[in-house]
Parts: structure tokens; sequence; C-alpha cells
């Protein structure tokens, strides 16, 4: 069903990101692999973040390798290439290196298991997607970060697959309701007008990205620095002067602090819009979230993600886990529109939005 | 003193090579005069070159040189008969095949006359990594009929693996016998190829050792041509002269003409102020030459642009003046009083310490510049000490540029002298920008003795300097009994 969608659209990447440790991301990734394996589908694999260990650091359990098939075309660093089973073609030089040395592209002319190299920065990973459509990859496929105040995998590709499952939480539905936030989150609109919202110079530090700022009803833009206070106080200061505030952007992370004062205060803010990097940089657990959007919700990403499905694992690590049936359906209720699925078990649902 | 790390940054290489060559430059010294000759002929060859290649042509050898991998730990390897890895041996082939790239590139359009630089291809090292059309490296392609069967095995074993379920090579599960066998006898067929492919880097390898020599020419090449380059574009986009080195040296005769010499790094910060370099033109010998002139008439910067200019040919580098003609020096000194180091000594003292040094090899064939020499002591012993020193200086075979305001040294008929043409009509200028607009920085070779320029006060007065002081100096001048300003 996913690759259909993908095909469907047109989406020339799609990135998988995890709600947690454990949840089977790797596993989704495989599951897609093999899908685009079966259609002859030629695959580029690439990963962005930090995450990359064989061994689950904290519980020593095995994680599950990525086996490239004949034909995908592999971002791998010198280390990777050298300890793959895989018959690996090397093909060009990324220019980028990492910590297992420099990273190049391969095409996989042997199947066999792989560890690609994973890059920490969005401006590369998109040079290394660009470079692997031209080396004929149909699709990139970028296993993302769990990290998520470092560069996510969403804001370079088409497309995204976010995997949830059992490792979330012990009680199911909190595992639906986590899930359902996060979600919601990722799928925040794109500001309506940018250029209507903000002034020409504070866009321009907004696209350089060097910081957060505030907009005055009048468009005067004052500079948010979290260093010497949290982004509430700044807001404060603003507000005690007793100034209406049009619009706040956020550049890194949004925590619960922030989120909480627009609860707070959602008379005196409830016109201001609050404008985020992307709906991965919202930090916030799904109960402060559920209260915000009742609050407040004028919410918007500059680059939006386009979440086209849940890939859910009912077994957790611990050894416990859900009836995979029920968390599908659950799931499906709560994130309707698009798929969610168990893929080990071949269970796939998609429920209508109202 | 003489900017050359920050004139050095000027010069843009495209290749670990090209950079290397650049970080260990050396001036070329008097005994390395044919080297010289030789290596600036190559440097007019290769400006003559650029400028008739079209403007895709050098993107394309750009692109080729910028590309070229480093590949020093790959020769360190093949040095000691390590056994190099895929991508040691990916590295190496894209290495070999650029460099086959720039040298047909450079052959079409007809430079590679040049032998110094010129590579010769050894097809039979292209031939042992089936460098073909393309530099992409696939270890599988240098195995034989036994290892091509191998691998058919492998795959059909996978394949059967993997039928049913993707899981089965990603997950630990309960698997069947039929399973547990085929995943055996893969294991075993794997650990097999492994060895095959182990022997296959190793034979490749110690064949590719046979050529490290010339891998290592063509990488010294290459640094070579990038450096080459380096200095073709920058006088091309800076309009930098080729130096020419003086045919021999008659009876010692140390000679150095610069015309409209202009100092890159000092012209560079007057372009930002939306101002230009006024160009130096000098010629010097043998001997003491004085450079006189009006305060803020650049003198200092004259100093430096001289100096400059000499150690840039030198390097063999490509000048900012239309012309250098020069002697190979044996050293070059320069001296200022702004860049004087007082730790442990008074500037006074550090400056005398240093100009002693360099009294001691006078006989040699250096160039000295001297900026204001013994200024940081009382006047009158100070001008007897630089007196003495440069009539030392005058026995020996140095060229030295010295800047100075006392009178005595004027009259030494012995030292030639150059002015600052300066400020010429005086009276006409009211400010600080009259100054500026009207300076002429021109030099000019004085024979008449005459004093050394006298409007210091009237500087001070467009400068805007207090009424009241100016007033108290002029008063001081008369009872000096120098004369009045106008």
């Amino acid at each position: 069903m996913f690759l259909e969608l993908i095909k469907a659209k047109g989406y020339q990447s799609v990135a998988f990101t995890g709600m947690a440790k454990n949840v089977g991301k790797t596993t989704s990734f495989n599951y897609l692999l093999s899908q685009c394996a079966r259609e002859k589908l030629a695959v580029g694999l690439a990963s962005i973040g930090r995450d990359g260990e064989k061994v689950d650091g904290i519980t020593g359990a095995a994680k599950p390798s990525i086996w490239a098939p004949e034909g995908t075309v592999v971002a791998a660093a010198k280390e990777a290439i050298i300890n793959s089973t895989a018959g690996l073609e090397i093909i060009e030089d990324t220019g980028f290196s990492g910590a297992m040395g420099q990273i190049y592209l391969a095409r996989v002319r042997r199947g066999g298991e792989i560890e690609v190299a994973t890059t920490p920065s969005s401006q590369k990973m998109r040079i290394i997607i660009s470079m692997m459509k031209q080396l004929g990859a149909s699709l990139v496929l970028v296993d993302g970060a769990l990290d998520r105040t470092s560069s996510a995998a969403p804001d370079v590709s088409d497309c995204t697959i976010l995997a949830t499952g059992a490792a979330v939480h012990r009680q199911l539905e909190v595992v639906v309701d986590k899930t359902a936030a996060r979600a919601e989150q990722f799928s925040i609109s794109g500001v309506p007008s940018l250029a209507g919202l903000i002034p020409k110079e504070a866009r321009q530090k907004i696209a350089n990205g060097s910081a957060s700022l505030a907009v005055g009803e009048e468009g005067e833009v004052a500079m948010m620095d979290k260093k010497s206070l949290g982004y509430e106080e700044n807001l404060l200061e603003l507000l005690k002067g007793n100034r209406k505030i049009k619009a706040v952007y956020i550049n890194g992370a949004v925590v619960e602090g922030l989120l909480q004062f627009f609860i707070n205060n959602r008379k005196i803010l409830q016109e201001t819009v609050l404008l985020v990097r992307s709906g991965v940089n919202i930090l916030v657990n799904h109960r402060i979230w559920g209260h915000y959007l009742k609050a407040h919700g004028l919410i918007y990403g500059l680059n939006p993600v386009n979440l086209i499905g849940v890939i859910c694992n009912p077994t957790s690590i611990r050894g416990d886990g859900f009836f995979p049936e029920e968390l599908v359906d659950k799931l499906a209720t709560k994130v309707p529109g698009i798929i969610t699925a168990d893929v080990i078990s071949g269970i796939f649902r998609q429920a209508r939005r109202e | 003193m003489l900017d050359l790390p920050e004139i050095l940054e000027m010069f843009t290489t495209l290749t670990p090579y090209g950079e290397n060559k650049k970080k260990t430059l050396q001036p070329f010294s008097p005994d390395q005069q044919k080297e010289l000759v030789l290596e600036l002929a190559e440097l007019k060859g290769i400006i003559k070159f650029i400028q008739g290649l079209p403007k895709g042509k050098i993107q394309e050898l750009k692109d080729l040189m910028r590309q070229q991998p480093f590949i020093q730990t790959e020769l360190d390897y093949l040095k000691v008969k390590a056994t190099l890895s895929s991508p040691m041996l990916f590295n190496l082939a894209k290495f070999l095949f650029l460099a086959k790239e720039i040298h047909q590139l450079l052959e079409a359009a007809r430079w590679w006359d040049n032998a110094r630089i010129q590579w010769q291809l050894q097809e039979e090292a292209y031939g042992l990594l089936k460098i073909t059309d393309n530099y992409r490296f696939y270890l599988g392609n240098f195995g034989d009929k036994d290892y091509q069967v191998l691998v058919q095995e492998i795959q059909l074993m996978e394949k059967e693996l993997i039928k049913e379920n993707f899981a089965a090579v990603t997950f630990n599960r309960v698997e069947n016998l039929g399973e547990q066998e085929l995943k055996s006898k893969l294991t075993q067929a794997k650990d097999k190829l492994t060895e095959l492919e182990q022997a296959l880097l190793e034979n490749l390898s110690a064949q590719l050792a046979a050529f490290l020599e010339y891998f290592a020419q063509v990488a010294d090449k290459i640094g070579r041509l990038d450096w080459l380059l380096a200095r073709g574009f920058f006088a091309v986009t800076h309009g930098g002269a080729v130096p020419i080195v003086s045919s021999g040296r008659v009876g010692g005769k140390n000679r150095l003409v610069v015309m409209d010499g202009i100092h890159p790094i000092a012209q560079a910060k007057l372009k930002q102020l939306g101002t230009d370099f006024n160009p130096v033109s000098i010629d010097l010998e043998k001997g003491v030459a004085l450079l006189t002139g009006a305060n803020m008439g650049g003198k200092t910067i004259t100093l430096k642009t001289v100096g400059t200019l000499l150690a840039m040919a030198q390097l063999g580098l490509p000048v900012t003046a239309a012309k250098v003609e020069f002697n190979l020096a044996d050293f070059i000194f320069f001296s200022t009083a702004g860049e004087r180091n007082p730790v442990g000594l008074s500037s006074f003292g550090a400056e005398i310490q240093a100009v002693n040094e360099i009294i001691r090899i006078r006989d040699k064939q250096g160039l000295v510049l001297l900026d204001e020499p013994a200024r940081g002591t009382n006047p009158e012993e100070g001008a007897a000490l630089a007196h003495a020193f440069l009539k030392a200086f005058q026995q020996g075979n140095c060229m030295v540029l010295v800047t100075t305001h006392f009178d005595s040294l004027i009259k030494e008929e012995c030292f030639v002298q150059w002015q600052v043409k300066g400020l010429r009509n005086l009276d006409s200028l009211h400010n600080l920008a009259d100054i500026y607009q009207s300076f002429d920085y021109g030099l000019e070779k004085i024979t008449s003795r005459e004093k050394v320029p006298r409007d210091a006060l009237k500087v001070a007065r467009l400068m805007k300097v207090d009424e009241q002081v100016l007033q108290l100096a002029q008063k001081y001048l008369i009872k000096g009994k120098r004369r009045p300003i106008q």
C-alpha cells in the first residue's frame, strides 16, 4: 500500500522516523525496501542523524541490519564498505566524511547487509539524495534519527513514515495518544502567507536559520535570544510594554514551557501566530499538545511534513506487547486519512477523515 | 611584515597536491637562478595558455582538478606492500582516470610541450584497475570463473531464503530445518567468498605496488600543475606580470627595478574604502638610497611594496607591477618603527639589535629596508647613529632603501635620494580631504641636496590639531632657528 501511494504521488524520497528506540523503524525501512526490490524499483539508501549502533546500547539486543538488494544505491562509509557482506561497486565519492571515514555512493551488485552512512546535516543529505537520483535511483529511502533536535529526515524528503509501537509505553491507549499527537504535530499546515506575516528583513534572518524572533503589530521585529532569557521570558518582556505580538517564529525546538505560556496567556495571544521550522521540532507531550490546540492552536510550520503513514510494532523489547489488530485499529481511528499498518503481521488500515 | 601569508591566500589551489606545494614554498636562492628562470618561463607559458583557453575549457579543467582524490594513504600502503581495500582502490582508480582526462585536455589544448610537468600514461596501470570510460570499482570484476560461479550459488541460496518473508534475513526467529541447512550452506559459501575476495585484494595490491613510483610522480606533477595554474589565474585576474631575472650580476652589482608596483593587500584594503593604490616606480642599485617626503606620503608602504615585490619575484610568483627586474637576493630585511618587538627592550634597542645583525652580513647581496632608523631616541644621536649605519652599509653589497626625516643624511653625497612628490601647493589645501585628493605619491630622484620637506605643521593644521598647540609649536620652531610655516 505504501509503495503504491508513493508511486502514485510521484514521491522521490521517503523518510522514516521513530517515536522511540526499538519501535521497528529499521524494520519498516527494510519492509519498504523489500517491496521496492520485488517491483524492481531502483532505490537509494541514506541515513540522517546520529543513530547507528549495531546493538541496542541499553538492552544489548541485536538491532536488525539493513539488507540491501541488488541494484540498490547506498551511501556508505569506508569502514562500512569494507565490513559489508554485500558485493558493492563503488561509484562516487560524496566529498563528505563521517566517523567511519569517507562516504561513498555504491551500487549493490550482490545483495547483503550494509550499514548505511549517517550524515547529521540536512544540506549534505539533500546533496546525497540528488546524487543518488542522478545515478538512477527512482526512490531514496532515508533512515531518520531518533534525536529530533538534530536535522531531521522529514526536512529533506518528499514524504515521511512514522514508526511507533509497544516500546513507546506499556499501555496501548498511551501509545495511541502519543502517536496521534506526534502525527498531528507533523501534520501542522504550512503558513498561508509568510510575506503577510513577517517583514522582509526578518524573512531573510529566518531563511538564514539565524534566530528566533517576534513581530509586532506595526511590523517591528524583536530578536529573541534564548541564551540570556527563555522564549517565555522574551515574550513576557514584549507583552509588558503593552505591545501586541502578531507572530512568533521559533528557530529550534518548541518545548512544553513555550506552549504552556500560550495556554496561560490565551486571551492576549489569541491572534498571535506561532510559526515553527517544522512539526518535527515540536517536542511536547501529548497532554500539553492537546491543551494547547484547544487554547490557542494557531500554529504553522515553515517546512510542512508530508506524513503518509504510521507503521507499528505491537511487540516491545521488554517481551510484552499488544494484539496487533487492536493496535492498528485504534491508531487508524486516531490518525485518520493516512495508512496505518503492522507490516510483519500484514495488517493495513486507513480510516476516513471526518 | 611583507604580508606574504595573506598574499599567498590570494592564490587558489584546487588539489591537496597543489596546496602542499603552496605550503612548502621556499624562495629561490641566488645559486638557483637557472631554476627560477625556468620556473618563470613556465609561468609565462601558463598565463598565455589560460588567456587563450575558452571559458568552458577552463571550467572543465578546474572541475577535473577539484575532483582529484588525495592518495597519500594509498601510496603509503603500497610502499610497505600492505593490502589496499576496495575504497582505496576506488580512490586510486579515480585519481588515474582524472589524471588521464587532464592529460587529454591539456594535450588537445596544445599546452603539453612543457616537459617538466608533463606525465606519461602508463596504460598497464590503467589496465590493472580495469579503468575504461569511468572509475567505478567493483572487486567482483576481478574474480575468475570459480569466483563468479560461487557468487551465483550464493545469490540463488539467498533468493531461496528470503522468498517468503524479508524478515528471514533480518530477524532472529524460529526457523525450520530446511531453512537452517540452507543458512549453514550459505554461511560456508560466504566465508569462502570472503577468502577469495581477500586474495583478490592482496594480488591486485601486489601488482599495483610495482607502479608506486609512477603514481607518486603523477601526483607530484599534478601538484606542480595546480600550483602553476594558481599562479597563472592570479596573474590573469590581478593583472600580474612575470618578473624578469637580470642577466647576471656585473661585478657583483645588485639591481632592482620596479615599475608601477602595487602592494596587493594594501590595494585590496584601499579598494574597500573606495580609493586606489598609487603605483610605485623605483630603480635601486647597490648602496644606500634615501626616501624622503611629506608625512603621510606613503613612504612606509613604498618600502613594503618594494620588499614584497622582490619576495614575490624570488618565490616564482607573478608580481603586481607593470615590471619587476631583479637579481636574486641573499636576504630581505625590513625594519619598521611600527612593527618592532619591544619585549624586554625599548623600541630603539630592538631596532639597533636587529640592524646590527644585518650589518654583519652587508657583504651579501641583500635588500635592506629601513623605516626611519633611530627614530626612537634623541634626534642628535639618532641622526649620528643612522648616518654611521648607512655609511657602513654603503661599503657593502646590499641595496638599502631608507625613509628618514634627518637632514644630515641628505647631505651625504654618496647616498642616492628619492622623494615622494607629495603636496605641491600647500596654500591651496584646506582640509584632510584636500590632502588625499591632491597628494602625489609618485617618487622622483633628487639630484640637488635640498633639506627634507617641511610641512608637518601645515599637515597638523589641516588635521584640525588644536590651534593653541600649533602656535606653541610655531614658537619652538622659531626658537630652534628653523624657518616658520607660511
